[in-house]
């Protein structure tokens, strides 16, 4: 045990890759890097990308990118001839197309008309975007990946073998070791992590999404751009070190779930493609190997300075 | 041959002390809406909106469905 926390302590913390100015990165290509992949952005001349503010401390340059997508205006989005593999409900819809996926956006506020199409290689290593030109105005600087396109290329690269996006807090304690506190909307992360805001040696790596990865036989966690209310979000990465399951409770209280549940329990709190057997299969595998190889708790707690005092004092 | 008898008596004795537990099966809570990255939390839009609704777009959601 004691090994094992120094060598937490040694390598548990990673610093995020260095930064570009935003401003500089804003023009005919953009690119940011989340959880060690680098996304690239390439428009059409006449066509200016900006990054997202909450992009911004991701941003890198463009050079060598993981996943490349050229950005382009279109005056007619039409419906894939391909099947439709998954509807979202929502904003989005996926089809299979010419070996690869096409995506379609909408939103009530315009209509039955996409306003957005994205298709992507089988890997999501390349791509292109398509933008409907009436929707937008061309003058401002756009962000093609906006929500959730974003998230739906990092979801779809991390089920090809590397990792898992979860809904969650990731909190580095003092000593570099990563806690991860899952749970649904609502059940208190940006609480916990406004909490955690008042601990100066501790570094919030974001209070709602959180991406776990294997990376030399050990299970990383990375700060993602997709933040929650607290609006906190950072690139660094540390060690894994406990999961907990959050909820609202009338006292601190720490109580330990078998593996199998607390897989389970991470799937349901995951963004996964559910469609994609394959994809399927891997995540639950990798989040069996999360479960086994880290400690994970029910974590009932109440919203006042008592709950950082009860993960502090479990974790010494 | 003994080492073998040896261990087949220690597997069974340990077999006995085991109580049967039978299978359990445990509910969890998903929630699909937010699982599948479909909505946004605070409008249920996204994209180019503009005028009538608060969508500030092309500047990022504040709340991406958290």
């Amino acid at each position: 045990m004691q090994a094992t926390e120094t060598l937490i302590r040694s390598e548990g913390v990673r610093p995020a890759p260095v930064g570009l100015d935003w401003r500089a990165a804003a023009g005919n290509s953009v690119a940011f890097q989340v959880a060690e992949n680098a996304v690239g952005l390439f428009a059409e001349r006449g066509l200016k990308l900006a990054l997202g503010e909450e992009l911004r401390p991701f941003a890198i340059g463009p050079e060598a990118c993981d996943i490349r997508m050229t950005v382009s205006w279109t005056s007619e989005i039409n419906v894939p001839r391909g099947a439709l593999i998954f509807d979202s409900g929502g904003l989005w819809s996926v089809f299979r197309e010419n070996g690869g996926y096409r995506f379609l956006f909408t939103t009530a506020a315009l209509g039955t008309s996409p306003y957005k199409s994205a298709w992507l290689d089988d890997e999501f290593r390349a791509g292109s975007v398509e933008l409907f030109a009436p929707y937008f105005d061309a003058r401002r600087p756009i962000y093609a990946l906006e929500y959730p396109l974003d998230e739906l290329v990092m979801i779809h690269r991390l089920a090809r073998g590397q990792g898992v996006e979860v809904h969650g807090l990731g909190i580095v304690d003092a000593d570099g070791r990563g806690h991860l506190f899952v749970g649904h909307s609502g059940a208190g992360k940006s609480t916990l992590a406004r909490l955690w805001q008042r601990e100066p040696r501790a570094l919030i790596l974001s209070d709602d999404r959180i991406i776990l990865s294997e990376r030399g036989g050990r299970i990383w966690m990375h700060g993602t751009p997709w933040h929650g209310d607290a609006g906190i979000a950072s690139p660094e990465s540390a060690l894994l070190y406990r999961t907990y399951l959050i909820e609202h409770g009338t006292r601190p209280e720490l109580a330990a779930i078998p593996k199998g549940r607390a897989a389970a329990e991470l799937l349901a709190r995951s963004f996964v493609p559910h469609y994609s057997a394959e994809a399927m299969d891997f995540t639950l595998g990798f989040l069996a190997r999360v479960a086994r190889e880290t400690p994970c708790f029910v974590f009932r707690f109440l919203p006042d300075s008592s709950a950082v005092e009860a993960i502090c004092r479990a974790a010494d | 041959m003994d080492e073998t008898r040896d261990e087949l008596q220690r597997d069974s004795a340990a077999a006995k002390g085991k109580v049967y537990e039978p299978p359990q099966v445990t509910r969890v809570s998903l929630r699909p809406e937010e699982a599948v990255l479909g909505a946004c939390k605070t409008y249920s839009i996204a994209g180019p909106a503009s005028g009538s609704n608060p969508c500030a777009y092309p500047v990022p959601c504040p709340n991406p469905g958290s």
